[in-house]
This record gives C-alpha cells, sequence and structure tokens, in this order.
C-alpha cells in the first residue's frame, strides 16, 4: 500500500536538483547579486555560507541560466590531487581531451589564458574550494590573473575557511556574496513550496505555523536540515498511515511527529 | 522503515523530562502562595495587636488629658488607618485628635464594655481570616489558645469547623468543651449531637436530643430531630 506521505517525504530527498530550485526573497537576492557579479570585470568572487545555506544549488541554477549565452562550467566535486584539477580545467579551456600520460604544463596553462583574453570569457564555477589544497588555490589565482577566466569560489563558512579566504583573496576578490539561513517566513514558504510544487496541497496546509515554529527551532533555517527533518517527519507519517491510521490526520501535523523526528535525528535529547 | 516503538519511547521519555521543570516550579508557585497567606495571616495577627495597641495608647492619652470620653465607634478608627484614608463618620458629634467623643459622659462600665467588644470582634475577625486561609497549624495554635484563655467562642470554633469538615470526633470534643464553659450556647449541644450522629452513635444523639427537648422546647433541637429520624442530616 502506497502512503500519500511518500510523495511527500520523496519531496525532502536532499539533492542539488535544478528542478527542486524554490525561489525565496533571499535566495533570489543571492542569484541576483551573483549573476551581476559574473558581468563585472572581476577575478574572482566568493560566495560563502554555512553548509545548508543552498550555495551548490545557487551555482547550478547560475550554470543552468546562464549557459546559453555565457562560457560557463560547473565544478561540482573537487578534483582530488592538482592533476586532475588541471586536466578538468585543460579541457575546459581548450576544449581537448588531454592525451594519455600527459601532465598539464602549468606556465604553458597561464600562458594560454593570457592569450585568450579578450577572445573568451570564461567562468567557472568552483563548488566545495574548502577542499583545494593551498598550492592549487594560489596556481587559481594566477590563471584568474589573466584576466580570461573568471572563478565563482564556493567556501564553507567556517573559522579556519575564513582564514582561507583571507590568506588567498583578500587582496584579489572584489566581491564577496555571503548566504545566510532562512528566516522563519523564508523556511515556511520553502516548505510548501516545495509540497505545492509536487501538488500535495492538503499536506503542505497541514503545516501549520506551531509546526514551523518548531521546525525552526530545530533546524535554526539551514535548508539541509530542514530537509532532513521534513523527510524523517513524512518517514513517521508514511509508518503511521500504513500501520497505525489513528495516530496522523491528514489536515493536521501533530507536533509530537515533529519532535519524534528531531529526536531521531539528534535535535533534541532524552 | 526503522522500529517506531522505541522512538516513541523516547519521546515519552522526553516529554515527562520537558514537562518535569513546569512541575517543579508549580510546586514552587504553591508553596510561595501558602507561605504568602501564612505572611498575611501573621501580619493581620500584627495588625490587630497594633490596632489596640493605638487605640489604648490613645485612651490613655485622653485620660492623662483628663478629658472623658469614650469611642462611639471605634472600629472607624481602624478602618482610618486600614484603607490609609480618612472616612468621616455619620455618628460623629465632634471630632478630636481623630476620635469622636461626647463629654461627660462618666460610666466606667460602659467604657469597659465597649473595650471589651472590641476586643471580642477582633477575635472574631481573626476567626474569619482563618477560615480563608485553611491553614491547620493555626487551628492549632487556637487550640493551644483555648488551653490559656478557655475563651467559649474560641471553643465553639473550632466546634463548627472540625464538624464542617468532618473531623467529627474532634468537633464532638469542642462542642463539649464549649458546653462544659456556657451550657446556654445552644449551637454547642447541637455539634455535639450531630457529631454523634455521624459517629454512628445516633441513639446516643437522640437521646440527648430529647432531654435537650424536654427542658427547653426548642424548635431548632426539634428540626434537627425530624432531620435525624429521617437520615437527612
Amino acid at each position: 500500500m502506497k502512503s500519500r506521505y511518500t510523495a511527500a517525504k520523496n519531496v525532502f530527498i536532499d539533492s542539488i536538483d535544478i528542478d527542486d530550485y524554490i525561489e525565496l526573497n533571499d535566495s533570489l537576492t543571492a542569484y541576483q547579486q551573483l549573476e551581476s557579479s559574473i558581468e563585472k570585470p572581476l577575478k574572482m568572487i566568493l560566495l560563502f555560507g554555512k553548509p545548508g545555506t543552498g550555495k551548490s544549488i545557487l551555482l547550478n541554477r547560475i550554470e543552468q541560466r546562464l549557459k546559453e549565452h555565457k562560457e560557463i562550467y560547473y565544478f561540482d566535486t573537487p578534483a582530488l590531487n592538482e592533476k586532475e584539477f588541471f586536466q578538468k580545467l585543460f579541457k575546459v579551456l581548450t576544449q581537448k581531451e588531454l592525451p594519455k600520460d600527459y601532465e598539464v604544463n602549468f606556465s604553458a596553462l597561464a600562458d594560454f589564458c593570457k592569450d585568450l583574453r579578450g577572445k573568451r570569457e570564461i567562468v567557472i564555477l568552483l563548488d566545495e574550494a574548502q577542499m583545494y589544497s593551498s598550492e592549487m588555490m594560489e596556481k587559481i589565482r594566477l590563471i584568474s590573473d589573466t584576466r580570461s577566466v573568471k572563478f565563482v569560489v564556493s567556501l564553507h563558512k567556517t573559522e579556519d575557511e575564513d582564514l582561507i579566504a583571507k590568506e588567498h583573496f583578500q587582496s584579489r576578490i572584489w566581491e564577496v556574496i555571503e548566504l545566510k539561513n532562512a528566516s522563519l517566513d523564508d523556511l515556511t514558504a520553502y516548505i510548501h513550496k516545495k509540497l505545492l510544487k509536487k501538488n500535495l496541497y492538503e499536506i503542505a496546509n497541514s503545516i501549520k505555523a506551531k509546526n514551523m515554529k518548531l521546525i525552526y527551532k530545530f533546524t535554526k533555517g539551514n535548508y539541509r536540515e530542514c530537509n532532513k527533518l521534513l523527510f524523517t517527519i513524512f518517514e513517521i507519517c508514511e509508518y503511521y498511515d500504513k500501520n497505525e491510521p489513528s495516530k496522523v490526520k491528514y489536515s493536521l501535523l501533530f507536533n509530537k511527529i515533529v519532535e519524534m523526528a528531531g529526536l531521531k535525528l539528534g535535535y533534541i535529547y532524552v | 522503515m526503522f522500529d517506531i516503538k522505541p522512538l516513541e519511547n523516547e519521546w515519552k521519555i522526553y516529554k515527562k523530562k520537558q514537562r518535569y521543570p513546569w512541575y517543579k516550579r508549580s510546586i514552587i508557585f504553591i508553596l510561595f502562595v501558602i507561605l504568602l497567606f501564612n505572611y498575611k495571616i501573621n501580619f493581620s495577627l500584627i495588625q490587630n495587636f497594633l490596632y489596640t495597641f493605638i487605640e489604648d495608647n490613645a485612651i490613655q492619652k485622653l485620660k492623662d488629658n483628663n478629658e472623658s470620653v469614650f469611642l462611639i465607634n471605634p472600629s472607624l478608627f481602624i478602618l482610618q488607618i486600614k484603607k490609609n484614608t480618612f472616612v468621616t463618620p455619620k455618628e460623629s458629634i465632634n471630632i478630636s485628635r481623630n476620635f469622636i467623643s461626647i463629654p461627660l459622659l462618666d460610666n466606667k462600665n460602659n467604657k469597659v464594655n465597649l473595650v471589651n467588644s472590641l476586643e471580642k470582634k477582633q477575635s472574631k475577625k481573626l476567626h474569619i481570616e482563618m477560615t480563608e486561609s485553611g491553614n491547620i497549624y493555626l487551628y492549632k495554635d487556637i487550640e493551644k489558645r483555648f488551653l490559656e484563655t478557655h475563651d467559649v467562642d474560641d471553643a465553639l470554633f473550632l466546634a463548627k469547623h472540625y464538624y464542617e469538615n468532618h473531623k467529627y470526633k474532634k468537633s464532638e470534643y469542642w462542642a463539649l468543651q464549649t458546653n462544659k464553659i456556657d451550657e446556654r450556647i445552644e449551637e454547642s449541644l447541637f455539634i455535639f449531637v450531630k457529631s454523634k450522629i455521624k459517629l454512628g452513635k445516633k441513639n446516643e444523639g437522640i437521646a440527648i436530643l430529647m432531654s435537650y427537648l424536654k427542658n427547653t422546647n426548642s424548635a431548632k433541637a426539634k428540626k434537627i430531630l425530624y432531620k435525624i429520624k429521617k437520615n437527612k442530616l
């Protein structure tokens, strides 16, 4: 037997699928800011925020929107080593595969980039940039200095990563975009819009203000945490719906279930 | 899907723990209220003492000035202090030093009676306040006080209180004490009889009431006898 909560649960599977993107006031502002920064003659743009604030999905969205009229590339997972990264970069810049057993000569690559100045404008979106070593970051900086390649560097915001930002980009980054956790209103809109996008009107309406306050309290407005919590909430609802239907009500989400999900995920403790 | 039962149990423990501070706060609040009531009663005792002290002083002062006066309505004086407002009494003739005085009524007995009745009034007022508080220690205090003063009002008050609170052994005892001091107080006899009935000594209660009826023909006693016989007490 399939429960109607199954569909609701699947809405909150954490992904950076562009189809799942929800336009909110804050994310719209960040998007517009990033888009306008890309248009400016900047070498590097720093996009930072706590994990789960929507950095990856924002980079994804900008790539999807601009790829038709701009040379834009999204490097989602960080390269394991320098060799792999420059192979990737070589492919993007030269539009050719690097022959087997060959390595990229960095100086030659930098010269190649200098030659591209005024001919091509390449934007590279580097996600999870905190994973790159400082040597690699230094080389990325040198390539950005050629002005033919613009890097949008996405970083997690922690004290250490702030240091990275200071050391490597302080003198070069001219635009910093910070993504923050959602407000209660934004989080409410996010959850409702996500459910409504899949036509789950009744379930969206069952989440009342008191539920939202509790969800917000647990997740502190973090989208990833919110997805995790909502997934668990609907997983519990799904179980009850199938096995003990008297314990769920379609028109109302009990705070008991939210608290149970909170306990399961460790937001609250016994 | 995970097993939901352990999660449900965990939630129950969580809720219990979450409510615990509320229980604690409620208990503290109740204790605070009880303490506050106690304090209030003690405060009223102090107040009563203070009023009597002020009145005695005032009377003494007037005596020292060779003015022969008595208080028409001493409670007005208390009222003035209590509410911190000055009330002009309707019965006033002359107002002097906050006292209502009528010169040359040199009746010492009358004066003493009035002072005594004032004390009695205060004592009764104290009983009313204690009834409101519902504090058992205060009844113990009255019992102790009775041992010293043998005040019939105290004994009757205790008899009534214990009867109303279904403590019939105690109400029987205090009704008897009242009757020992003043056998004319009909109410003490009725409480005594009613307590007997409540304690299951119906025949004994009826016999006492019948013998009382022979001597007095009291209508109230007849009414109680009727209620006892109809088991409507």
